[in-house]
């Protein structure tokens, strides 16, 4: 059996020549780290669900057309694919009417990335749920290139061509989302370490 | 000698992303420079605060698995 990893260029190759496995590796190779990053971004699981669906719907029609050509770059692909999908998703939300609890609370506020699911059940650590909960209260251009460095795990090159940017201006949003988390930390008297 | 590593250079260090020379510095000089050390762990502690995998559900992957074989099947 080979246990040499085999590039997603060649995956996509070979799944289009008929071999679904291969199709099924390169999904199952990248399916947490481009889901992460959908969920960090929306903040709202059910959403990140649908987005990370017609994200792969895409991929797969894109493949099967012959419209990907990136090679070995999928990862950077397949997160642009789905961050234009998510700033979609968060400007359509923005647009929605505030609907309310009984309570008078914005029934929004209680979707969202702190929801008690299943992966954060276990964390006890209160400075890092502290932290995860500034990220999202991050302006949204800096909130995306730190899900994208940090969540994703590409490189400020990579995030510059997903955002349509250039690499300064990635490293520049980079430097203020982290400026702005310390003060948010500063602010709360919430010890760092 | 005190060498002028700009905060950028440190964030580039950080993921792996600086040039070879300028990474070789800070190495050598990280136990000179506490204002470095703190940063770096500061960002180390915020790249902990994303090192959770959130996963998609089984059934949703296993839909996307049927979408591309079904793509598959349709072009035999």
């Amino acid at each position: 059996m080979a246990t040499t990893m085999i590039a997603d260029g060649v995956l996509i190759k070979h799944y289009t020549e008929g071999n679904q496995g291969a199709f099924e590796t390169l999904l199952k190779r990248h399916k947490n780290r481009i889901f992460s990053s959908i969920y960090a971004l929306v903040g709202d699981r059910y959403i990140a669900e649908d987005i990370f669906q017609e994200t792969f719907i895409k991929i797969i029609h894109s493949i099967r057309t012959g419209k990907y050509n990136h090679e070995d770059k999928f990862l950077p692909w397949a997160m642009r694919i789905s961050r234009n999908m998510c700033i979609d998703s968060i400007r359509q939300r923005k647009r929605l009417p505030i609907v309310v609890d009984s309570e008078g609370n914005d029934i929004l506020n209680n979707i969202g990335i702190f929801e008690k699911s299943q992966e954060e059940l276990h964390i006890e650590n209160d400075e890092i749920t502290m932290l995860r909960k500034w990220i999202w209260e991050l302006p949204e251009e800096q909130r995306e290139v730190l899900v994208l460095r940090n969540y994703a795990d590409l490189s400020f090159k990579e995030i510059a061509v997903v955002t349509n940017t250039n690499i300064n201006t990635c490293i520049g949003r980079m430097h203020y989302a982290l400026i702005n988390l310390r003060k948010m930390t500063q602010k709360n008297s919430v010890r760092v370490k | 000698m005190i060498y002028n590593i700009t905060k950028t250079e440190l964030l580039m260090y950080f993921y792996n992303e600086c040039s070879p020379s300028v990474s070789q510095l800070i190495e050598m000089e990280l136990d000179a420079n506490p204002d470095w050390k703190t940063y770096l762990n500061y960002l180390e502690t915020v790249q902990n605060s994303t090192k959770i995998d959130f996963k998609p559900n089984d059934t949703l992957v296993s839909m996307i698995l049927e979408e591309s074989a079904a793509t598959e099947h349709q072009s035999l």
